[in-house]
């Protein structure tokens, strides 16, 4: 008896094992990506969050969690996912709600004009990769929504097992924590056109399956308690929304103004109203339909002052209970200033940011020019700007040189013909060198090279805090001496 | 509704598949916590029953149980007529018992070739309107002149049943009065896809004797399904992607890549039939039943002949007692054996009792692998070579006198396997591109080109399977290769493994467990561009 018990328990443990390896192993393979659902979310403990944002992937882009907390003392949380719509944003309110309590969902109805209930398999896995294994409301979801999809829902080693082959470094990462509770931060910059602003259609409605979800939804939070507050983001540009959908969303959003009318509840609709908030369409759109972070700044200030006219949500800055926040800030910061700089899009918006940043941050700077194309700032204000606050005039960066930067300031130059010597300078245990071999620039930290195979202008930021080399840019320099986009490569 | 609720969900219930993996625990987990024998038995019908209306619908249930009374009236009235000969001639002697057996046995005779010609036209209806490309059906309603169902199975059951049918006549069995054990036995989940080719004397009594739990036992079944998924999940499938690539339109192919693609056709069928038979019959071995093995080291043969006694070896098994040596040791088969001895010596005698059987046995080994023309020249293929290797037998080992050469020595037997896998290649070649026409097109773009360099620029890893692949797949065939050696050596592999230090057994367990899981073909796969974020 005594042996078949034992034989009973390490079957049982060696079932648990093997599920626990299981599990890891589909944590390993699982798809990372910055509009999946955020895992990191259910590792915080209950009843944290305040308020809680849903929507489809412009909504993760407009609402910075951070900037509501650090202004408002709002904490709240973003759910928003790629393609989310409304069924989905049922469930994942629904689960939200048992977990959180919070006292706010800020819903963004995402596809409102969508026929089905979901845009796509990839877009349910977004959610059921991150949300909990045994969640029931996620087998509510599925069943609901794509019971045929089932099993790799259930089971998602099913797909992502194949990943095996274009697995790289980057993958075997960890999921990493989001630092920005959830937020994307965009920092491209696109210049788009601005739509027409046809004549709204009085007769459209809202399909009777959209009026149903809805209305579940709003149900739901009456029946716990929670408040609801409907918002569009801005409709930034037409690169990805043709002039049709434009309208029919116009449409549909007005649609959802009426419909939440008798309910009382409140729908910010931003979708063609960007320029109340002072959003630019040369200058805030990430990619011709998301906001990047200079318009969901302006999007999240909107929004944090609704809040605080019309909700009675706590302000978190002085509790106990949150001080990781505060503990955090200076992360988020790095973060923050990280995504900036690595995906500036522009020459004058990465110098700007380039320059905010070394404010705040103990960046190591290690710049150098191959001089085959002479520079000249006139048009580049912000780069030139950037090299003035280091030290370094038009002048001496006109021609080849090299330099390195610690604390926004220059440590060490070399220019002209003394270029090809290069810069080399020990930096707390950082050994830094900037030089022009055989005509081409090689960044050193440690030893450790840095080539830059392309000509014109190379920067390499090394952020001191991390650690870690965040960003490495080459400009290349037009006949006229102008800067090109930079292009970053992955370090 | 439950099984509609499942087939909406895309699970299917193959062996190779989730599916299946969760029902057989589902049942397992029943099964082992009803102590009752009878208990146990009803489950495993109820498992069966289940298995096959989700398999293959009510319609093919519906044949099935019919031709299982087919068989049990036909056994019964066999049986019946038996247990009266016993009675009848209880207090007689022997030679008059042996004169009254004539008169009984025609009677039993009657039953035994209606039963059987009503179970065999089932398949010969099917076989012939496959052949006909009859429309198929679902429903048993539905069916009609010009219309077609295919049970699940048919060719696997069709065969045992006529099996358990003339064991019962040649009294080599006693007929099992216990309808339900032949309904489960016919049903039996495990074999029912892909055989093995039971024989439903033994596997009938198994069910009446059902075994307790046994820790062990039941391990090593599961150890065995293990290893049946790692040969069909990482081995099988991912060498046919390459052979489906080639046959698939052979006439863009030539040289070396068809060749590697015939090589890795008689791979991937070997790993997925095996592969499938390790799963059921550790499936089998995990309830205490045990299932006749199917397989045995097939690449390890030295002679065509020796093959079929290594591969698919229930078929062969089953052609040898129910058609080869009934034929051959008929009256006509005995004169002529008897007369040759006479005149020419024991080896014409066994020339001229085999060699007409033997042809009989592969003319049907094809037609019931299939109907078309390449399955008949493939058996035809496979009889001519045996019927060769018996011919010559006596100068090959006279020419193997003449020059000295040790047919035992590991290199002589090496290169006698190498020739029986060759020849194995090409008759899978027969039949790999679906036509006799695509066979000739394929011999011939081998000779049209070498195509040598595709083994060095890379252009190999772009039909069908990309250089990780290549490496994974030639990963399992190296470890299939190494167990199959360890077997041909008697070693229990399973028995040593269990030997081991937990953490290490462990290790064994689960590494291959994980392996299967990430580098095993299934499911839907990851489509990066479906995955790119084209919405809002």
């Amino acid at each position: 008896m005594k042996e078949k018990f034992s034989k009973l328990l390490k079957a049982v443990f060696f079932f648990l094992v093997l599920g626990f390896l299981i599990g890891k192993l589909t944590q390993v393979m699982i798809l990372r990506g910055t509009l999946v659902l955020p895992k990191d979310y259910y590792d915080y403990p209950k009843n944290t969050f305040d308020a809680v944002i849903f929507g489809p992937s412009t909504v993760r882009n407009a609402i910075y969690p951070r900037q509501l907390y650090d202004d408002y003392g709002i904490v709240s949380y973003n759910l928003g996912t790629g393609s989310q719509t409304v069924p989905q944003t049922y469930y994942l309110a629904e689960e939200t709600i048992k977990r959180d309590h919070p006292k706010l969902l800020i819903v963004m109805a995402g596809l409102l004009t969508e026929k089905n209930v979901i845009h796509g398999k990839a877009f349910m896995h977004y959610l059921t990769d991150s949300m909990p294994v045994f969640s029931v409301s996620k087998l509510k979801m599925i069943w609901r929504l794509d019971r045929e999809h089932a099993v790799e829902y259930l089971f998602p080693l099913d797909i992502y097992h194949t990943r095996w082959k274009t697995y790289t470094e980057e993958d075997a990462k960890s999921f990493d924590r989001s630092l920005a509770l959830g937020a994307r931060i965009s920092a491209n910059q696109t210049a788009v056109e601005a739509y027409e602003d046809n004549p709204l259609d009085e007769n459209y409605a809202l399909s009777e399956q959209m009026c149903a979800w809805l209305d579940r939804l709003i149900q739901l939070c009456k029946a716990n308690d929670t408040e609801l507050l409907f918002v569009t983001t801005p409709s930034i540009g037409n690169d990805w929304v043709s002039q049709s959908l434009y309208d029919e969303r116009r449409n549909a959003a007005a649609a959802l103004t009426e419909f939440l009318e008798p309910y009382g509840i409140t729908h910010l609709d931003y979708l063609a109203a960007g320029e109340e908030l002072g959003i630019s369409l040369e200058t805030d759109s990430a990619d011709g339909h998301h906001l990047n972070v200079r318009g969901s700044e302006k999007f999240t200030e909107m929004i944090g002052a609704y809040l605080e006219e019309h909700y009675d949500l706590p302000d978190r800055r002085e509790d106990a209970r949150y001080s990781w926040l505060d503990d955090e800030k200076d992360a988020y910061r790095s973060y923050y200033w990280t995504c900036l700089i690595q995906q500036a899009s522009a020459a004058d918006t990465y110098f700007e940011y380039l320059q905010k940043a070394s404010e705040e941050e103990d960046y190591l700077i290690l710049a150098a020019s191959d001089g085959k194309v002479p520079l000249n700032l006139t048009a580049d204000e912000q780069a030139a700007a950037w090299l003035e606050s280091c030290g370094l005039d038009a002048e001496d960066a006109a021609a080849a040189f090299t330099a390195v930067i610690s604390d926004g300031k220059i440590l060490s130059l070399k220019n002209e013909q003394a270029a090809a010597e290069g810069c080399l300078e020990k930096i707390g245990d950082v050994t830094a060198e900037a030089a022009i071999e055989n005509g081409s620039v090689v960044f050193r930290l440690n030893e450790t090279g840095y080539a830059q195979p392309e000509g014109g202008l190379q920067i390499l930021v090394y952020d001191r805090k991390e650690g870690r080399v965040i960003d490495s840019a080459a400009f290349s320099i037009a006949e006229d001496g102008s800067l090109s986009a930079p292009v970053h490569r992955l370090v | 509704m439950f099984v509609k609720t499942l087939t909406d969900m895309g699970i299917t219930l193959s062996y190779h598949t989730i599916g299946f993996i969760l029902f057989f625990a589902a049942f397992i987990l029943i099964y082992f916590v009803m102590q009752a024998s009878l208990i146990r038995r009803g489950l495993i019908l109820a498992a069966n029953l289940f298995f096959y209306y989700y398999m293959s619908g009510i319609g093919a249930l519906v044949i099935l149980i019919g031709t299982s009374l087919i068989v049990y009236f036909g056994s019964f009235m066999i049986g019946i007529i038996y247990i009266n000969f016993e009675r009848n001639t209880a207090e007689m002697t022997r030679k008059e018992k042996k004169a009254e057996l004539k008169g009984y046995k025609g009677r039993a005779r009657i039953f035994l070739i209606l039963s059987i010609v009503l179970v065999l036209a089932i398949l010969l209806y099917v076989k012939i309107g496959g052949l006909m490309h009859f429309t198929r059906v679902t429903s048993v309603l539905d069916l009609r002149p010009g219309k077609l169902l295919v049970p699940l199975g048919l060719s696997y059951y069709t065969f045992s049943c006529i099996g358990y049918l003339l064991d019962i006549y040649w009294r080599k069995t006693r007929f099992d009065l216990n309808y339900f054990d032949l309904l489960t036995g016919m049903s039996y989940f495990p074999i029912i896809v892909q055989g093995p080719i039971a024989n439903y004397g033994k596997l009938f009594k198994q069910f009446k004797k059902l075994p307790k739990f046994n820790f062990e036992r039941v391990c090593f079944g599961l150890q065995r399904m293990i290893w049946g998924f790692f040969k069909k999940l990482v081995i099988a499938d991912r060498l046919t992607m390459y052979s489906t690539t080639i046959f698939g339109s052979v006439g863009d192919y030539a040289g070396i890549e068809i060749i590697i693609a015939a090589v890795f056709n008689a791979l991937a069928i070997y790993a997925d039939f095996s592969g499938c038979m390790e799963i059921v019959i550790g499936a089998s071995e995990v309830l205490g039943i045990t299932l006749e093995e199917n397989f045995r080291q097939p690449f390890f043969a030295r002679t065509a002949a020796e093959f079929w006694r290594r591969w698919h070896i229930t078929l062969g098994t089953w052609f040898k007692d129910y058609v080869y040596t009934p034929i051959a040791m008929s009256r006509f088969f005995m004169r002529r054996a008897m007369k040759a001895k006479e005149r020419y010596g024991a080896f014409a005698a066994q020339l001229a009792q085999g060699v007409i059987p033997l042809m009989v046995v592969w003319l049907l080994t094809g037609l019931w692998h299939g109907t078309g023309m390449d399955y008949i020249v493939w058996g035809l293929y496979w009889g001519v070579l045996i019927v060769l290797g018996m011919v010559f037998e006596p100068v090959s080992a006279a020419l193997a006198s003449f020059f000295h050469t040790d047919r035992e020595a590991p290199g002589y037997q090496f290169l006698q396997m190498a020739r029986t896998f060759v020849i194995f290649c090409i008759g899978r070649m027969l039949t790999a591109t679906g036509t006799l026409a695509g066979f000739g097109l394929a011999v011939e773009r081998i000779f049209a080109e070498i195509r040598i360099w595709v083994l060095f620029d890379g252009s190999l890893f772009t039909h069908g399977l990309d250089q990780k692949d290549w490496y994974v797949a030639m990963f399992g065939i190296l470890v299939m290769l190494i167990v199959d050696i360890l077997h041909e050596r008697s070693v229990q592999l399973r028995r040593t493994i269990a030997s081991q230090p937990l953490l290490f057994r462990w290790l064994l367990y689960i590494l291959p467990i994980l392996f299967i899981l990430v580098y095993g073909i299934y499911g839907a796969g990851y489509d990066a561009t479906s995955f790119a974020y084209g919405g809002f």
